[in-house]
C-alpha cells in the first residue's frame, strides 16, 4: 500500500522530470455499493479479466502521461485492476461468492490517456461476459469516457490525470450494473 | 546547479558560488506555512451525542481531489478515518465487511484546492518567496449512513479548511499553525469526523432512542 502523499508526489515528479508510479489496491466507494444494491443481483464470482485483441501492445501495463508512466499495481495489468473493482464493489455489497456458478469475466478494449495543457480526456471499454455454469449466456461492451481540467505544469497534470484515470474503473463497473441487459443476464432464470 | 555556476576553474567560479550561497540563503524564504481555519474547531465533549444501544456498521471511505476519488490519499488517512469513527462511540463494530444489519456509513473526503494555487505557487518559487501567496484547500466532508438495505440515508456534510502560505506574506487570520501538512490533514479529518459523526447520531432517524443533546446540522 502506497502511503505517498499528493504533495510529496508532485515534488518527485516537479525534481524527477519523468518518472512512474502506480494505482493503488481499488476501494470500494458508497456509490458502488448503491450500484450492487439497487441492481438486485445475485452472489457473482469474478473471472479473469485480461487484455482484449484489439488493444494495442502494452496498453494493458503502462500508459503515458506527459513523460511519465502510470502503470497498475505490481504484478497486475490494467485489466487485472478492472476486475478488482468490480470485485471490491460486490464485496462491499455482500454479493461476491468465488464459488457461485455465475461468473463474471471481462476483456480490455480501450484505454487512453489524453494530457494535454487545456483539457485532459481518459477513455476506458470492455467487454463483459457473464457465464453460468462455464456457459456464456450474455456478452455487451461498455464504455466510459472522463473530462478534466488539465495544466501546463507536468507534475500537476500527471496528478490530475493520474486521479481521473483511476475513477474511470469506478465508473466503468458502475455502467455495467447499471445496464439492465446485464442485471437480466444475471438473475435467475425464471 | 551548484556544478553549473561553479564553473570548474572558469573566472566566474567565485562570483557563482557566490550568487549560489545567494540563492541558498533566500530559499528558506520560499518555505510554506500550514494553518488549519478554527472553525469547525474541536468538538465540545459537552455536546457529544451519546447512544445506548450502539449497533455495527461498515464503513467505506473515500477521499477525493475535486470530486475525483484519489486512492493514494484514502489509502493514507483510511485508519485515521476508522479509529476516529470507533472511537465516536456510535457503533459497536466499524468493519469493512457487510455487518448483520446491513447499515453502512459513507464517509467522503473532498479536497477542492483554489484554482490557480499551483501558478501561484510556481511565481512564489520563481520569486525566491519575495512575492509571496496564500493559498487555500477547501475540505467537503459528507457523512451518509444508511441504517439498512432498505433505509433513507442520513446525510451531513462538514466543511474545513487549510491555508497555506509561501514565502513573504502575512500569516492567515482566525487560524491554528501546524506544524506541517500531514499536521494539518489530521486536524482537518479529527475535527471534521467528530463533528459529522455527532450530527449524524444526533439525528432521530439514526436509533430511535438516544440521550444527549442533538446538534443542528
Amino acid at each position: 500500500m502506497s502511503r505517498r502523499s499528493p504533495a510529496l508526489l508532485a515534488l518527485l515528479l516537479a525534481a524527477g522530470g519523468c518518472t512512474a508510479s502506480r494505482l493503488d489496491t481499488p476501494q470500494p466507494t458508497f456509490s458502488g455499493l448503491q450500484a450492487v444494491r439497487a441492481a438486485d443481483i445475485p452472489a457473482l464470482t469474478v473471472d479473469r479479466f485480461a487484455a482484449g485483441p484489439g488493444l494495442p501492445r502494452g496498453r494493458d501495463r503502462a500508459i503515458l502521461i506527459r513523460a511519465a508512466a502510470l502503470r497498475p499495481p505490481q504484478g497486475t495489468s490494467f485489466a487485472d485492476y478492472l476486475g478488482e473493482t468490480l470485485r471490491a464493489a460486490l464485496a462491499s455489497a455482500g454479493r461476491l461468492e468465488p464459488a457461485s456458478a455465475l461468473g463474471v469475466s471481462g476483456l480490455l478494449t480501450e484505454n487512453r490517456v489524453d494530457s494535454g495543457f487545456g483539457r485532459g480526456r481518459g477513455v476506458l471499454a470492455a467487454e463483459f461476459i457473464v457465464t453460468r455454469g462455464g456457459r456464456e449466456i450474455w456478452r455487451k461492451t461498455q464504455r466510459v469516457e472522463r473530462d478534466w481540467d488539465s495544466s501546463v505544469l507536468g507534475a500537476v497534470a500527471y496528478i490530475r490525470a493520474d486521479q481521473h484515470y483511476g475513477a474511470l474503473y469506478q465508473m466503468l463497473v458502475e455502467a455495467l450494473l447499471a445496464d439492465p441487459d446485464f442485471r437480466r443476464a444475471v438473475r435467475p432464470a425464471a | 546547479m551548484a556544478m553549473m555556476l561553479a564553473g570548474g576553474g572558469r573566472p566566474f567560479r567565485w562570483i557563482g558560488l557566490l550568487v549560489f550561497a545567494l540563492l541558498l540563503g533566500a530559499t528558506p524564504a520560499v518555505a510554506a506555512r500550514f494553518f488549519v481555519l478554527n472553525v469547525p474547531g474541536e468538538l465540545d465533549p459537552a455536546t457529544k451525542v451519546r447512544i445506548e444501544t450502539p449497533r455495527p456498521v461498515q464503513l467505506l471511505f473515500t477521499f477525493q481531489t475535486n470530486g475525483a476519488p484519489n486512492m493514494r490519499a484514502t489509502n493514507f488517512v483510511k485508519e485515521q478515518v476508522g479509529n476516529d469513527v470507533r472511537g465516536s462511540g456510535l457503533f459497536s463494530e466499524v468493519a469493512q465487511a457487510p455487518v448483520a444489519d446491513g447499515a453502512v456509513l459513507s464517509i467522503t473526503i473532498n479536497n477542492i484546492p483554489e484554482r490557480g494555487a499551483a501558478g501561484r505557487g510556481f511565481r512564489t518559487g520563481l520569486t525566491f518567496g519575495l512575492a509571496g501567496t496564500t493559498v487555500t484547500d477547501d475540505y467537503e466532508i459528507t457523512f451518509e449512513y444508511l441504517s439498512g438495505p432498505t433505509a433513507t440515508p442520513i446525510r451531513r456534510v462538514v466543511r474545513h479548511a487549510i491555508r497555506t502560505t509561501i514565502g513573504r506574506t502575512d500569516p492567515p487570520t482566525d487560524v491554528t499553525r501546524a506544524r506541517n501538512p500531514e499536521e494539518a490533514l489530521r486536524t482537518v479529518v479529527r475535527q471534521s469526523l467528530a463533528h459529522g459523526l455527532n450530527q449524524l447520531g444526533g439525528d432521530p432517524a439514526f436509533v430511535p432512542a438516544l440521550t444527549g443533546t442533538a446538534p443542528q446540522p
